[in-house]
């Protein structure tokens, strides 16, 4: 098998992977990063959104090896309960969590946007995240609560 | 051509449990050695929030004790009392009433304790800013007291419980006290509509909804709005296709819950609390019944706006067209 | 019964050419990735365990994008986000620009290319339409031969096109158009983001004193692959009034050849085009 070496998280990581399997199985299986969730494997959910190379994509349609060389961030990677990110704080307080098996690919999504654009208006967030997709809260809370953060 | 319209529709819909089973939940507090309450029910928390909603209640019976003081234990009916199904809309009215007998219990337990430290009877006692002060303004701590309990070997720990109301099974002519609260809403929905292509863009929903007493407002915010969008997909977007009994739309690519550009970016929820005659709450479910106008309301709009009713769901750009061009067959 | 152990190898080539050289080596079992959107769900969907993928993202040459002379070049590796951050771009093609915007989310975006999406050749594809009023050329080479091929001749049906097993498409390029032309693209699918055409449609029109001078429109989702609207030279010199809208309307209509499917019927199709023709050439009669 061939050697994937890669840096998450700011850790630099070497492991035997099969090229094909999905990046996202690679970070839950082999890592034990379980925050990064699985809603649908093809690209259509934003569940499992990483940053690869500062830029947001969906870690289902990265074959593992894509990820060679490169520097990857989860959502554990951005903040935890003791130590959250603004992004998290934020979108708590607003109520823009309620199940939240959506709520870290949503993060990813708005720092992947802050990366890039630390002063976002409300339509590029929104856009942000239109590749997210949400069953329990309609959205807009999750939008007040990344421009909220940007506030802060 | 876009055109505007607007669409009106109410619903009411029971909850609790119906027609004749019991519905029943049990609130556990215990006072433990760090000063915090630990509360436990087996009540499922899928996201809409019923440990948040619990936590505020007994804060509020406890004289507005500050919520860190306040520690949830994880759901399991293994290791917490029962709670119910959470279904039927029921968890706030019922857990939510449980919860408000539990902390009256662990309350009365505390005056009658600290009454002895204060040399005065426990109905002297008053409990705020976490102490206990008799009339003459003397006060005993929270350490104070659980000392105390342990000396005089008292477990301050309670139960408290809830039953709402009994219902029967309906006769045979569908008569007979079934439910016990009903909720009611009205929904405005505004909406613009492609005269050529059929589709339609919902612009904003006014929702106007009796809950009874609201107890948490943004959980009640965020049930209306998640409720809302959820039923505009089922009005717009979600269809369940199957051909020989296979479903076609078996991922998120073919059956289609609304995206972020689906809905509007105004849902605003407003809150008519009409309080429920039994329990101390007046609180009635909530969360089915956000669902319920949605459809019918957008349905009323489209017709508003384009005169025309579609009558399958989901509204999607081709039934829309077709119920157009039906009604307009040279257009 | 066949046992598929063997594992999959994944190739970083640096150059071209060793690109080139690797795919004649595995041939059919030999696969490039560039966003790997499509490839990945085909491969699942097919059940189908290459020999070998070949990602073609680390090949400098591929990651050119260049406007000069007005004349626009986009290499294999350039992700849709990419080229929406170039500003000289969206400015003068804002209707290329929304056809991008409506493809996938920023995750797609972020690796997807707009190559990838002519290598797919899906009648949905939605930069096609965009690309065929705007008459790109698709250029492939084998490392040492090059061909130009317009976008018309090189996407033969679904999932068909004119590639030779040894090549890769290395860039496509376009020709600004002069600002005299106004362009829109317009998409309907059965919700407003993360969703595939149900039909697309991209129009290129320019008037000389009010009467039209030059039209191009293509549709999508109509048909096996893109359809350019022919016949419109009909139209030429007409002034752009309700009645010639009908006209192009019927012209239109007249091109496409849809079929039932899961998202929707034929004759919806067919009633949005008319829509959407409609649609687009009054938002222009509004500019003007
Ligand atoms: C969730 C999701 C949403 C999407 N939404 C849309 C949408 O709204 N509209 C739309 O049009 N598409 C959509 N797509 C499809 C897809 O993103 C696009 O078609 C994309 O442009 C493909 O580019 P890619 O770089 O990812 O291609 P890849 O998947 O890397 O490649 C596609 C095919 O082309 C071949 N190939 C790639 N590059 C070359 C090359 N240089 N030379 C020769 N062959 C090559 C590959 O071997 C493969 O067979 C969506 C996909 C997903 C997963
Ligand atoms: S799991 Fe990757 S997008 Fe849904
Ligand atoms: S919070 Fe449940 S899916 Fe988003």
């Amino acid at each position: 098998m061939p050697t994937l070496k890669m840096i998450v998280n700011n850790e630099p990581i070497t492991l035997e992977v099969d090229a094909l399997r999905p990046l996202v199985d690679v970070l839950r299986e082999d890592l034990g990063l379980l925050g990064t969730k699985v809603g649908c494997r093809e690209g259509e959910c934003g569940a499992c959104t990483i940053l690869l190379d500062g830029k947001a994509v969906n870690s289902c349609l990265i074959p593992a090896m894509r990820a060679h060389g490169c520097s990857i961030v989860t959502i554990e990677g951005v903040g935890d309960v003791d130590n959250p990110h603004p992004v998290q704080v934020s979108i708590t307080e607003e109520g823009g969590v309620q199940c939240g098996y959506c709520t870290p690919g949503f993060v990813m999504s708005a720092v992947g946007l802050l990366n890039k654009s630390p002063n976002p208006t409300e339509a590029e967030v929104r856009e942000a995240i239109s590749g997210n997709l949400c069953r329990c809260t309609g959205y807009n809370r999750i939008v007040k609560g990344i421009l909220k953060s940007v506030e802060k | 051509m876009k055109k505007k319209g607007i669409g009106f529709a109410s619903a009411w819909q029971g909850s609790n449990l119906h027609f004749g089973h019991p519905d029943v939940s049990t609130v556990l507090i215990e006072l433990r050695e760090d000063q915090k309450f630990y509360v436990g029910v087996a009540a499922a928390d899928l996201g809409q929030g019923i440990p948040e909603t619990t936590a505020l209640i007994v804060s509020r019976v406890l004289g507005n004790l500050p919520l860190d003081k306040i520690v949830m234990i994880d759901p399991d009916t293994g290791a917490t009392p029962d709670g119910g199904a959470t279904g039927a809309s029921r968890q706030t009215s019922v857990t939510g009433n449980a919860a408000f007998n539990a902390a009256n219990n662990m309350l009365d337990l505390l005056k009658s304790v600290s009454s002895e430290l204060l040399n005065t009877s426990p109905s002297e006692v008053e409990f705020k800013s976490a102490a206990f002060f008799n009339q003459d303004g003397e006060n005993v701590t929270l350490s104070d007291v659980i000392d105390e309990a342990k000396n005089i070997g008292t477990s301050l720990s309670v139960i408290g419980s809830f039953k709402a109301p009994s219902t029967e099974d309906l006769d045979e002519k569908g008569q007979g006290y079934g439910v016990n609260q009903f909720g009611y809403a009205t929904y405005v929905a505004e909406v613009e509509v492609d005269t050529e292509t059929g589709e339609v863009d919902v612009l904003k929903i006014s929702t106007f909804v009796d809950a009874g007493r609201i107890i948490r407002k943004i959980g009640a915010e965020m049930q209306v709005e998640g409720g809302v969008t959820m039923a505009l997909g089922h009005t717009l977007t979600e269809e369940f296709k199957q051909e020989n009994g296979w479903p076609l739309t078996d991922s998120f690519t073919t059956y289609l819950i609304p995206s972020i550009y689906d809905v509007p970016p105004e849902i605003s929820a407003h809150f008519v609390e009409e309080e429920v005659p039994f329990g101390q709450l007046g609180a009635k479910g909530l969360a089915e019944l956000v669902l319920v106008p949605v459809a019918p309301a957008v349905i009323n709009a489209i017709y508003d706006a384009v005169g025309v009713y579609v009558t399958s769901l989901p509204a999607t750009p081709e039934r829309v067209l077709q119920a157009i061009k039906d009604q307009t067959p040279d257009l | 019964m066949e046992v598929k152990s063997e594992r999959t190898e994944y190739l970083f080539p640096k150059l071209i050419d060793e690109a080139c050289k690797l795919k004649e080596k595995f041939g059919a079992g030999g696969r490039f990735l560039a966003g790997g959107t499509d490839l990945l769900l085909l491969l699942d969907q097919l059940n189908e365990k290459p020999k070998a993928l070949i990602d073609i993202n680390r090949i400098p040459e591929l990651k050119t994008f260049t406007i000069s002379d007005s004349l626009v070049t986009i290499g294999a590796a350039v992700t849709y986000n990419e080229i929406l951050e170039n500003n000289e771009l969206c400015q003068q093609l804002p209707f290329l620009e929304k056809a991008i915007r409506s493809i996938g989310g920023v995750q797609v975006r972020n690796m997807a290319t707009l190559v990838g999406n002519i290598a797919n050749a899906s009648p949905a594809g939605d930069s096609l339409p965009a690309l065929y009023v705007l008459k790109a050329k698709v250029c492939t080479t084998d490392g040492t031969n090059q061909r130009e091929i317009a976008i018309e001749d090189f996407i033969l049906g679904v999932r068909k096109i004119n590639l030779k097993p040894n090549e890769l498409i290395s860039h496509i390029k376009f020709k600004l158009p002069k600002p005299a032309f106004h362009g829109e693209f317009e998409k309907i699918g059965l919700r407003k983001a993360m969703a595939i055409s149900l039909v697309s449609l991209a129009l290129l029109i320019s008037l000389d004193e009010l009467k039209i001078d030059e039209i191009y429109i293509a549709l999508g989702s109509v048909a096996p692959t893109v359809v350019n609207v022919g016949g419109l030279d009909a139209i030429i010199g007409k002034p752009l009034n309700q009645k010639t809208i009908a006209e192009i309307v019927a012209i239109a209509a007249n091109n496409a050849k849809p079929i039932d499917d899961v998202r929707g019927s034929a004759e919806y199709r067919r009633m949005a085009i008319t829509g959407m023709v409609k649609r687009s050439l009054n938002k222009f009669i509004d500019k003007n």
